[in-house]
């Protein structure tokens, strides 16, 4: 088992009402089971996906769906960057 | 070279007189400062204040690779900071300073910077209107919050 932290930022943080949360996976969960259990938890999370990309980033960096969850590794779910 | 999120307003002249400094012995003969800030009105209604928030620590992070990328032959020095937290128009949002051997060079460097950073750093902004507080989401795209 491994345990990872899932982030929400913005507006995406306004969809699912909750700022973070700790989810344990198994071995050799993928990233896009977890983005597909957190959409099935959060409806508002899937309305919002149809409305904008949300970016999905694996300790800071873009990775596939395909990845490897390992123990510490932190998910963020964010919109599009807006600083400036 | 310097990039930093920040939550107080910069001291540009102190800022200024540092890169002048460090950099007119080596060439540098331009230096092109841009700063952002939060405007009054948006759609015709009066905004009472932008809230920024950066993922951090990957926005500093990101803020740095990105000047780090952009120093090349003939820029000097490039210094950036981008504040958060809550900002009333008329407020500094963004500084960017770069020292190049022209102004041509310094001028493009510096518009290069701040579409990059406005695209690639993770930072968000809520805008607080009279008429509502409304996300917005990359280069513009608002949608009006649901939720308080």
């Amino acid at each position: 088992m491994a345990k990872v932290k899932v982030k929400f930022f913005a507006i995406v943080y306004d969809a699912t009402g909750v700022q973070e949360l700790d989810i344990e996976v198994g071995d050799s969960t993928k990233l896009k089971t977890i983005k597909n259990l957190l959409l099935e938890r959060y409806p508002l999370l899937k309305n919002l996906e149809n409305r904008i990309p949300i970016i999905v980033l694996v300790n800071g960096e873009n990775v596939s769906d395909d990845y490897t969850l390992k123990d510490g590794d932190e998910i963020a779910f964010l919109p599009p960057a807006a600083g400036g | 070279m310097e990039a930093r999120i920040v939550k107080e307003r910069i001291d540009v002249n102190k800022v200024i007189d540092s890169i002048i400094k460090d950099t007119s012995s080596k060439g540098a003969g331009a230096l092109v400062i841009f700063v952002g800030y939060v405007k009054g009105v948006i759609n015709n209604s009066r905004v009472n204040k932008l809230v920024y928030t950066a993922y951090e620590p990957y926005a500093s992070k990101k803020l740095l690779e990105i000047v780090n990328e952009e120093s090349s032959k003939d820029v000097y020095d490039i210094r950036v900071y981008h504040r958060i937290g809550e900002l009333e128009p008329g407020e500094p949002t963004i500084y960017i300073f770069v020292s190049a051997k022209n102004r041509g060079i310094a001028f493009d460097k510096a518009r290069e910077i701040l579409e990059r950073v406005k695209h690639e750093v993770p930072i968000f902004k809520l805008e607080k209107r009279e008429d509502g507080d409304y996300w917005v989401i990359g280069d513009g795209t608002r949608i009006k919050r649901v939720r308080e």
